[in-house]
């Protein structure tokens, strides 16, 4: 989604010399060239008013449009400022009007000789003159200038802790951590802020930060969207893209070997699965679908993404037409289609993970990880012979009009001594005839910064798009980044400027002169991205799972969401929440269905992906509201965040410092205190009169007992003969499970658990019995006398020992035997691959396990599986806490949680 | 200047919220703040007839040969070829297209006219129901469309194009007219599941593709959380809620006070929109306030969440709350197999709730102010698609005309309007693009289509395309 400015704003006093391209132009484009402009077949009176030969020359009428230096001579000065309406200009039925403040732009412009220039973005970037100053860095000299000229000064430096939480929350995506930022505020010495620079840029956060908006760009998805959304594999291209910025790999080599890796000469496994790329866009496996339609379709959409992402440009329009404002033939779309409509690729059906051709290929974050195949490009020996489309209708081919593979003519021609293929093009656009490429991603980036680009409009760079708000500095900024393509080091250039450590406060007079910050006199506060909002809330409570790449994962979502729109055909209609670590990883790797994206992401303006998104804009919703109140996954980081912080021996006060200060990065002020003390002494005598509600209230989320920490699991092995009591045991290194604690016992694989599942009972019929009565046939074998709810001792292993039995009153189903959270309850018979188990909890004293057994009371052979016992005691409460007092300080944590500064940065 | 005029809405709306933000600072998020948000629009550029929408989204596309197409000469057509001239070169969709015959399957079910301001309607019995409210229908039968395939059809008929991406009707209207309540989103999504082969959704339907994303369609569901995420914890009261948003609104004020942003307020107004929202929405989803009679025109199953009678009902008490688009999407109607086993079940699931529907609205007086829109994506052909029988048959895909009903708020009731050829497989009088369709709706509501514009990649994007479309005069009110 895009919101931005066709004009940037000037001040006044700068229209005494209207620029063509700066001022002038934007007012033709909107009001003129959808008529007298480049597309030939809609011209009007034969007039172009799109270059100066055509505005200066004579019209059909033998009216002069325009005569230099006389606009009252100029017949589009008195065609703009008629009464008469059929003489009109703009006519009154395009519901276009030029204003008056635009009447005397173009007046003034017209007075000054009304000179064209070639649109600024299609001339080649020049070496500009860094401005003079005392500014060490350039791009502090060009914005400090700019501010100058309107008599506006830059900002102070912001205060540390807002420093650091801002550039850490940049760099990795997460916030600070209370550690790091005293560290950084007791560096005094010289250096310090490049000294955190410098770790936040070898951080391997780094990589997984900067890879979402590549995926937004390149439309990845983990489902092909379409009727049938069917789940596709590839998420090792994904964590090609996490790897490559981590490497920092020049850009110029991460868009060859995206665009052409399979054509590389010995092209490296890990370059074609770059081409992936090519094959992120949805697909369709319908019934009934034309093939020649959607691989038209599919083509097409390379076009339109090569087109945005690396050229800034436009190319939907030309599709079908002319493009009416930039110099666009439809010839140049299908020119560009041409080099991606020749490979292998087929109409498909069914439900594969990869539809030919593709490469078979692990992570490259795990090479020693599960290979899967990943959709990737080939070509074939010859390029498909490819015709204009009339009104790109892929059945009609104009064949008076083949097409080939060449770049936009505007651009200029091929490389040299290149091939007329992908290759060719890909080193064509990262060459230094293109114009656009480092100015479009250096613009993007400055984006990923100050909200903005240098250029507003981040996917138009066209005659249409703004002009940029700094057109030195982003020539400046692009040419820095082309001498190495090296976006470590554009970015460290970026942040280390005055400009990005300027405080964000608002100052009097900075609004009226720039109410829109474009001058950057302040560095604008921001809303975080869904995945910094989900990611640093479970930073902070410290559930993150930090790990690099892998499969695609499945945290909370409300049940439901993927079968009601799903259709039978589909094989994502079945949500299966994660266990474990995979509710807690980073939202990068959250399983991305095209059809019904995850909820939280979708809420905070994350994209659907359907096509290449430059840009996501933040929006501010009641429903946002409730999603940090009221998801799972939120709930469950404040209560964590509260067991955090209780798990310390400091005041009240202390903690309360510090659970504010680890979420927002800054203490909180004394009337903050006050606010904050206030509704905890209240929560907490609310919970002490209730503490049912406590208990209530704490069972948000998995965890504890989400499998976050296994301490010991055993293979019953296949074909186990149970004893006499239908019970078969494997020994484990003895395990001390403390005194009043929770753990989780439990297996995995869990065929193991149900009578059907015995070998000989037939194997096959899923029994669809009460929760209860399976969790009751998990068992541990141990030492030690426990006392805890639902003790069963059967007196089978002599004194001392004891056998767990979880009481089934007692029994909250923790992992996914539960079946509201499997979305297709017909499908709970599928459910039997996958954990369960239940909470038990020690009595007072300490107890010690040696085996771990499965139970079958009806005897005959196990088929086997994996029991576990998993730690929960993280969130247990010390001793001294009790439930209603962590239930208050949940509720303060989520309220510091739902802070704006919280989902904001400075 | 024109406020509808696109070129410079984003900065008036930007400014308006800017405004919103100065005036804001001393009121503390107060009830002012949030009525101008809530408020906040582009207004209309006619009076309005119709203040809200209805769509009643018909998925997998009903048959018109079935319902309200009626053609009672084809009986003897039975199982003959449909003249190769009727069929012209019109594409096939891969499913019948390798088929050796394409025999005439006549419709089985009976036909009864009911009076309207014409010669009366044709209704299929089957929708007997809806038949009675022939005098507030206007039947398009003309309707065309590009798509052949749900997926793209669906997403032009509800977003103006094929491809997903673009924003939604519901979304323009939203970004197009605001909100005009407090306590509720402004364009709602509710879904019923069908008998029938069931085919995809996709929240694309509903997103707001380019425009800022709180003019995306918010799907109420069946259930205790009806609105993802409305419910507080098990064990959290609402005094506890209450107590929490008071400290956070404390804390962000000071917050706002010290960074000068005006954005926390607006903020503020969104956690105070929600806290309203987790009592407005239980008591639109709690039918205990309706009479016995209302909840028995509606149908049995009127009392199962998630149902279409259940929506229905939802429909118009959001319709006398100001909710400003209300989309049901109802799914089951991709009858490839046999019509005369599955279109009744999916007709008893829907006839008598629609109709009741639009009693409802009437009794109330409401129907005058809100459109109500029924239709699916495409038609379906005339011919059988699998083994015809003398009571066994299914059709295709058919984007070359299908029946779409309005009625209400700015809408003619009582009369048809186009006319397909007598075998209903090619329009013969005043085809209806969806654009059309999609300007007509526009039209009710107070709103130009050419004039509801939002700049994009530097195109001026509008819900009705670049292709001429036009308001249906003839059925206008």
């Amino acid at each position: 989604m895009k919101r931005f400015f066709s004009l940037f704003l000037l001040p006044s006093s700068l229209l005494a010399a209207p620029s063509y391209n700066r001022d002038v132009r934007p007012i033709l484009s909107s009001n003129c060239f959808a008529c007298h402009g480049a597309d030939a077949k809609h011209r009007e009176a034969d007039l172009r008013l799109d270059t100066q030969e055509g505005a200066h020359g004579e019209g059909e009428s033998g009216d002069l449009a325009i005569v230099p230096g006389d606009p009252d001579a100029s017949a589009i000065w008195q065609r703009i400022n008629t009464t008469d309406l059929d003489d009109l200009m703009p006519p009154s039925d395009s519901h276009k009007t030029i204003t008056a403040e635009q009447k005397k732009t173009l007046r003034l412009w017209i007075e000054a000789g009304a000179k064209y220039e070639e649109h600024w973005a299609f001339i080649p970037p020049n070496s500009p003159t860094v401005p003079p100053g005392d500014a060490i860095n350039p791009i502090d000299r060009f914005i400090q200038k700019r501010l100058a000229e309107e008599k506006l000064a830059p900002s102070p430096e912001a205060d540390r802790e807002t420093l650091l939480r801002r550039l850490t929350l940049d760099l990795t995506g997460l916030p600070a951590t209370p550690d790091e930022l005293d560290v950084f505020i007791a560096d005094q010495e010289l250096g310090a802020y490049e000294r955190q620079v410098n770790r936040l840029l070898t951080s391997p956060r780094y990589g997984e930060h900067m890879a979402v908006a590549w995926l937004d760009l390149a439309r990845y998805s983990d489902s092909n969207g379409y009727l049938h959304d069917v789940r596709r594999t590839g998420w090792p291209w994904r964590d090609w893209v996490i790897d490559v910025f981590n490497q920092d790999m020049p850009f110029d080599q991460f868009v060859v070997e995206q665009l052409a890796g399979d054509l590389i000469p010995d092209a490296k496994p890990s370059q074609v699965l770059a081409t992936a790329f090519l094959r992120n866009h949805p697909i369709t496996v319908e019934g009934g679908t034309i093939p020649a339609e959607y691989l038209n379709e599919y083509a097409a959409d390379r076009v339109e993404t090569v087109g945005t992402i690396f050229l800034g440009l436009s190319f939907n329009c030309c599709r079908c037409h002319d493009h009416k404002f930039d110099p666009l033939p439809q010839k140049d779309f299908y020119s560009l289609l041409s080099y991606f409509n020749s490979s292998s690729e087929k109409h498909e059906s069914g439900t594969a993970p990869a539809y030919p051709p593709f490469i078979t290929i692990a992570s490259p974050l795990d090479q020693d990880g599960t290979k899967v195949g990943v959709m990737v490009m080939d070509e074939g020996k010859k390029a498909k012979p490819t015709f204009v489309l009339t009104r790109g209708q892929y059945d009609q081919p104009d064949e008076a009009q083949p097409v080939t593979r060449r770049p936009p003519g505007i651009l200029g021609g091929s490389l040299e001594g290149e091939g007329e293929n992908r290759l060719g093009l890909a080193r064509w656009l990262v060459s230094k005839k293109n114009p656009l490429l480092a100015r479009v991603t250096v613009n993007r980036f400055w984006q990923k910064l100050f909200g903005v680009g240098l250029v507003e409009s981040v996917d138009d760079f066209g005659v249409q798009g703004a002009y940029p708000s700094h057109p030195k500095l982003l020539d400046f900024l692009a040419l820095e980044y082309r001498k190495t393509w090296r976006t470590k080091q554009l970015l460290r250039l970026i942040v280390t400027s005055a400009t990005y450590r300027q405080s964000s406060l608002r100052r009097a007079g900075l609004a009226q002169a720039d109410p829109d910050n474009r001058l950057l006199g302040r560095f604008p506060r921001q809303r975080l991205s869904a995945e910094q909002i989900r990611d640093a809330a479970l930073f902070t409570s410290g559930l993150l799972v930090e790990k690099l790449g892998g499969r695609p994962v499945n945290p909370y979502q409300p049940p439901g969401l993927w079968i009601e729109k799903t259709n039978p055909g589909s094989n994502t209609g079945r949500f299966v929440r994660g266990e474990g670590d995979d509710l807690y990883r980073r939202s990068i790797y959250t399983f991305h269905k095209r059809n019904s994206p995850p909820p939280t992401m979708s809420l905070f303006d994350a994209q659907e992906r359907n096509g290449c998104n430059a840009r996501r804009s933040p929006t501010n919703t009641p429903l946002q509201a409730l999603a940090t109140m009221n998801d799972e996954q939120h709930l469950e980081c404040a209560k964590v965040l509260a067991l955090r912080t209780l798990k310390t021996d400091e005041s009240t006060a202390d903690r309360l410092v510090s659970l504010f200060r680890r979420v927002t990065s800054r203490s909180p002020s004394t009337e903050d205190l006050r606010t904050l003390n206030e509704g905890l002494a209240s929560f907490e005598a609310r919970f002490k009169a209730a503490p049912k509600d406590a208990t209530a209230l704490l069972k948000q989320g998995a965890f504890p007992g989400g499998g976050v920490a296994l301490l010991a699991s055993v293979m019953v092995p296949d074909g186990a003969t149970p004893d006499a009591g239908g019970y078969a045991y494997a020994a484990i290194t003895p395990l001390t499970l403390s005194a009043h604690t929770e753990y989780l016992i439990g297996g995995q694989d869990t065929n193991a658990f149900w009578d059907g599942d015995i070998a000989g009972a037939g194997g096959s019929a899923f029994s669809a019995a009460p929760v209860a009565t399976l969790i009751a046939s998990r068992y541990a074998k141990g030492f030690g006398k426990p006392t805890m709810p639902g003790e069963r001792n059967a007196g089978r292993w002599g004194v001392g020992n004891a056998k767990f039995t979880v009481d089934a009153t007692e029994s909250i189903p923790l992992i996914n035997f539960d079946p509201t959270k499997i979305d297709d309850p017909a499908d709970q018979r599928a459910s039997n691959s996958y954990t369960i188990g239940n909470l038990f909890r020690v009595g007072d004293r300490d107890i010690q396990i040696t085996e771990l057994g499965l139970h079958d009371a009806d005897g005959g052979t196990f088929k086997g599986g994996k029991v576990g016992v998993w730690a929960t005691t993280a969130v247990r409460p010390a001793a001294g806490i009790d439930e209603p007092e962590l239930a208050a300080w949940m509720l303060i944590a989520s309220t510091v949680l739902n802070l704006d500064e919280t989902i904001v940065r400075d | 200047m024109d406020p509808l005029n696109d070129s410079l809405l984003n900065i008036n709306r930007r400014g308006l919220l800017k405004g919103a933000g100065a005036g804001g600072l001393g009121l503390l998020g107060g009830p002012a703040l949030g009525q101008l948000l809530a408020s906040e629009k582009v207004g209309s550029h006619f009076p309005a007839k119709a203040k809200r929408v209805i769509y009643l989204f018909q998925e997998g596309a009903p048959s018109q040969l079935d319902t309200f197409d009626h053609k009672p000469g084809l009986k003897e057509f039975y199982d003959k070829e449909l003249p190769p001239s009727v069929r012209g070169n019109q594409r096939l969709t891969g499913m019948t297209s390798g088929q050796a015959r394409l025999p005439v399957a006549p419709s089985i079910f009976n036909f009864t006219r009911h009076a309207n301001k014409q010669d009366g309607l044709w209704v299929s019995d089957e929708l007997r129901h809806t038949g009675t409210m022939a005098d507030e229908i206007c039947l398009i039968k003309s309707m065309v469309t590009e798509q052949i395939n749900h997926s793209p059809a669906v997403t032009f008929m509800q977003t103006g194009h094929q491809l997903p991406g673009r924003p939604s009707m519901g979304s323009w209207l939203s970004y197009g007219l605001g909100s005009a309540n407090q306590d509720l989103p402004n364009f709602v999504v509710m879904i019923s599941q069908g008998r029938g082969q069931m085919q995809a959704l996709f929240s694309h339907l509903w997103g707001a593709g380019f425009l800022p994303g709180e003019h995306q369609g918010v799907q109420f569901r069946a259930g205790k959380d009806a609105v993802l995420f409305l419910n507080d914890p098990a064990g959290m009261s609402r005094s506890d809620r209450r107590k929490m948003l008071d400290m956070l609104a404390e804390l962000n004020t000071r917050q706002a006070e010290a960074s000068g942003d005006e954005e926390v307020f607006a903020r503020i107004a969104q956690y105070e929109m929600a806290y309203r929202m987790q009592a407005s929405v239980p008591e639109l989803t709690d039918f205990s306030d309706e009479s016995e009679s209302t909840l028995e025109m509606y149908g049995p199953d009127v009392r199962k969440p998630g149902s279409y009678a259940f929506n229905c009902l939802m429909a118009r008490r959001m319709a006398e709350r100001d909710v400003r688009f209300i989309q049901l999407y109802h799914r089951g109607w991709d009858h490839h197999g046999s019509i005369s086993r599955d279109l009744p079940l999916q007709c008893q699931d829907t006839d008598q709730p629609q109709a009741a529907l639009l009693k409802d609205l009437k009794q109330r007086g409401l129907l005058d102010e809100t459109l109500v829109v029924w239709g699916g994506e495409f038609g379906r052909t005339v011919y059988c698609q699998g083994k015809l029988t003398p009571t066994q048959y299914g059709r295709d895909h058919h984007p070359r005309c299908f029946s779409v009903w309005l009625a209400g708020g700015g809408i003619k009731g009582g009369i048809s309007y186009g006319e397909t050829c007598d075998f209903s497989y090619n329009v013969v009088r005043n085809p209806v693009t969806a654009h059309d369709l999609h300007a007509t709706i526009l039209h009710c509501l107070g709103i130009d289509h050419e004039r509801l514009t939002y700049k994009s990649s530097g195109l001026d994007f509008k819900l009705t395309g670049v292709e001429s479309a036009y308001p249906i005069q003839e059925i206008l009110a």
